[in-house]
């Protein structure tokens, strides 16, 4: 028994695409680079340490909430919220 | 061995270059700056207004060398290329950081004139950011000079950079007229638009040697020239 004819993504691509070959080679290639960007970025997300990452960045979190007290109250900042906006200067340069 | 010192040699000089560079972008008053020397302003009274472009003209050249150097000694290059990297962006990010920690109000008002939180509909989370922020900046960098995790600090570190870019790129597209506030806090009304764009400039380039850093393998700077 024959087996049936499967259609490649790239087969139905050029034949959506028709004469406009430049177009279609040019979104096949888009279509490799971004799949093998995709590849490469998820083996590097692996291959970093995260824990390192994560330790750093909570080690950073909590010196800054050391930092926020111990300088002296004109220089600190509350947990939460902004601050005001100042007025555009007349003259941008 | 006459190689290894030739491409020593240029990369020195490439560094000076780079050095002579980030002053002219990003310290006009320093003592690298070429541009605002007396001497130069007597003969040339415009030559501070091209500050830039001679900055941007050092560190293009400083490219260039670092080209032979690297064909002469590619091992030895790739190694005090990432031994360059990691001190300067490293001590780049501490340096700027330091004043930040000082005075966390005075750089929270820095980064509310951005009005990117606003935008987010995340007013609340400014003061909170200008707390952490510096925070990140100074041990990451401290990471990358010190520790051998310098994919980890790397990565870090460039995605501190494409914030700076997204933050700048909004700044001068909605006309704030604010300054950068990378490496000094100033009134918070500043208006030189000129500084912003030297700092977008500035952290295009840097971005690039953050991106290889990020590649390479974790070594500490003293077994990136003991390994073989």
């Amino acid at each position: 028994m024959k087996a049936p004819t499967i259609i490649k993504s790239t087969e139905t691509d050029s034949r959506l695409f028709g004469a406009n070959s430049t177009l279609f080679l040019y979104f096949i290639t888009m279509k490799d680079l971004l799949k093998k960007l995709i590849v490469f970025s998820k083996s590097y997300l692996k291959s970093l340490n995260w824990i390192v990452l994560l330790g750093i960045a909570a080690f950073c979190i909590a010196l800054a909430v050391i930092n926020n007290i111990r300088v002296e109250d004109s220089k600190s900042v509350e947990w939460i919220g902004s601050q005001e906006i100042l007025a555009k200067p007349d003259e941008v340069l | 061995m006459k190689k290894t010192i030739i491409s020593a040699a240029l990369l020195i000089v490439a560094s000076i270059l780079v050095a002579i560079g980030v002053a002219e972008i990003s310290f006009p008053e320093s003592f690298l700056t070429f541009t605002d020397q007396d001497w130069l302003i007597d003969i040339w009274p415009k030559a501070y207004r091209y500050n830039i472009h001679v900055g941007l003209a050092a560190v293009f050249l400083a490219t260039g060398i670092c080209v032979p150097a690297y064909r002469l000694q590619k091992d030895f290059a790739i190694r005090a290329l990432e031994t360059l990297f990691r001190v300067g962006i490293g001590g780049m990010f501490i340096f700027a950081s330091i004043y930040k920690i000082q005075d966390p109000h005075q750089f929270a008002v820095l980064v509310a004139q951005y009005q990117f939180f606003p935008a987010l509909h995340l007013e609340s989370v400014n003061n909170f950011f200008a707390l952490v922020y510096p925070q990140f900046e100074f041990w990451f960098g401290l990471a990358m000079i010190v520790t051998p995790f310098v994919r980890e600090s790397a990565f870090a570190i460039f995605w501190m950079f494409v914030s700076f870019i997204i933050a700048l790129t909004w700044a001068l597209g909605n006309d704030l007229g604010i300054t950068c506030g990378c490496f000094e806090l100033e009134d918070g009304d500043a208006h030189d638009k000129a500084e912003a764009w030297t700092s977008l400039i500035r952290d295009l380039i840097l971005i690039w040697p953050t991106l290889w850093l990020a590649t390479r393998k974790n070594h500490s700077l003293i077994k990136v020239w003991k390994r073989k």
